[in-house]
């Protein structure tokens, strides 16, 4: 970044930090739909226990999802951490631009003042720091967009072991009813992540505009 | 800002004020330097929306890094707000402040400057040629509170005590005692909380020999005016939202 990278106010950059914490709250039902998804799948193992041989296929897609809503709530977890991180710097960056917007101010007040130039150093000092938490902000959003990104690789993975689910549900004869409805299940919680996630991309998105 | 020498030997003090670029809604606040050859004492700073203007009209008198200890004399906005802007363009200063407000006044922000606390009895701040002692003003209004009183120049810089509510472009000194009560009268009834307390300060303050008695709000007292003050001062019923129940 050079110099006119940190004089360039900040149009609004309050919507900033908001829309990293909101990231926060759009995945706070994340965690919940994962636990109704890991709930499911425990019925439908139950299911295919009693349903023994006729629901054979149904262990190994059972177990898969179960691993991945556990997974899903590990990486919520983890993109809780990193929006509130980001959000923190995103303040301090903002009263690091403001103050250095005060300086600016004062700088212009006070242009035949004797000792103007002792404030040079700390202005110095005050980009540096621009510097470096536009460079943490950078980072953090990278590193949220890959938490992101996994979320939504395990849903397009579930997706399509849903779907292999239903094939086995069909094998499954009297017990394929009550295996067919824990699969529309699945689906539905897993759609309902994916907009959660495709919000938080969005919120993300808006947050790191301010910054570009 | 308007800036005036008031006192000037071999150091100077200097109050700032009077700043016509301030928001119209906030009140008027008078900030104190006092400069040696190469250290500062900057006193009560002021809050976050004059801190531009505060900071230009000081690049006039010393260089930042010559700011070496400021002083807050309680933890309101008007006073210290503007410390996480010090905190960033002072790179040699402590901070002096009352022990029970330093919880508090760390939410303004505060990275580099160091926080000397004072204890309740008081202390002092020695500049090279000059020391200047920390006076307890507990109550006086807020509950930790502390003023400035320099023995060489015999001023006593008073924090609220004595300040008044002026119209913007006031003079610097009180010129007509008895008319600038009505702009003092009901700031010290209602900001002031104690009777005790205020009696306790007053006790205190007669032992200085005070030739100026510089407060935050308003005019600056001299000479007679002083003793006039601390008459008129003692003789006020304060904290009057609250009645007593003898009252009632």
């Amino acid at each position: 970044m050079n110099k006119m990278d940190a004089n360039k106010p900040i149009t609004k950059p309050q919507v900033a930090f908001v829309s990293a914490t909101s990231i926060a709250a759009e995945l706070a039902d994340v965690v919940q739909v994962a636990k109704e998804m890991s709930i499911s799948v425990k019925n439908a193992k139950a299911i295919a226990n009693r349903a023994g041989a006729k629901a054979r296929g149904f262990y190994p897609i059972t177990d898969f999802i179960d691993e991945m809503s556990l997974d899903t709530m590990r990486l919520v977890k983890a993109i809780n951490k990193e929006s509130l991180e980001l959000s923190r710097t995103a303040i301090a960056d903002l009263r690091c631009n403001e103050s250095y917007h005060k300086f600016q101010l004062a700088r212009a007040k006070a242009m035949d003042a004797k000792h103007l130039t002792s404030l040079d150093q700390p202005m110095a000092h005050l980009q540096d720091v621009l510097r470096d938490k536009r460079a943490q902000i950078r980072k953090k959003a990278r590193q949220l967009n890959n938490l992101l990104d996994e979320i939504s690789k395990h849903m397009s993975v579930a997706n399509v072991i849903i779907s292999n689910s239903r094939i086995e549900a069909v094998n499954a004869e009297e017990f394929r009813q009550n295996l067919e409805t824990i699969a529309d299940n699945l689906e539905v919680a897993c759609n309902k992540i994916r907009q959660h996630v495709k919000n938080s991309y969005r919120q993300l998105s808006s947050a790191m505009q301010q910054w570009s | 800002m308007k800036a005036t020498a008031f006192y000037e030997n071999k150091y100077q003090w200097i109050v700032f004020g009077r700043d016509p670029d301030k928001p119209k809604k906030i009140i008027d606040t008078n900030q104190y330097l006092l400069k040696t050859s190469d250290k500062a004492l900057l006193m009560d700073p002021g809050g976050v929306e004059i801190f531009s203007s505060m900071l230009a009209a000081v690049l006039h008198h010393v260089p930042v890094e010559q700011i070496t200890h400021v002083f807050a004399s309680h933890q309101d906005p008007d006073i210290i707000s503007s410390l996480s802007l010090w905190d960033q363009a002072l790179p040699n200063a402590k901070l002096h402040a009352p022990w029970l407000w330093e919880g508090f006044i760390r939410h303004f922000g505060l990275n580099n400057i160091e926080y000397c606390a004072i204890p309740d009895e008081g202390g002092k701040i020695n500049l090279d040629m000059v020391t200047v002692e920390l006076i307890p003003a507990h109550y006086v209004h807020s509950s930790g509170n502390f003023h400035v009183y320099d023995p060489q120049a015999k001023v006593l810089m008073s924090g609220d005590v004595g300040a008044a509510l002026e119209s913007p472009g006031a003079d610097l000194y009180v010129d007509d005692f008895e008319r600038h009560v009505e702009r003092m009268k009901l700031f010290h009834q209602r900001w002031m909380p104690s009777n005790r307390a205020k009696n306790d300060w007053i006790k205190r303050v007669r032992m200085l020999d005070i030739d100026i008695l510089a407060p935050q709000h308003g005019r600056l007292f001299k000479g007679d005016d002083v003793k006039r003050f601390l008459d008129w001062f003692e003789a006020l019923e304060v904290g009057i939202a609250v009645q007593d129940q003898d009252d009632d």
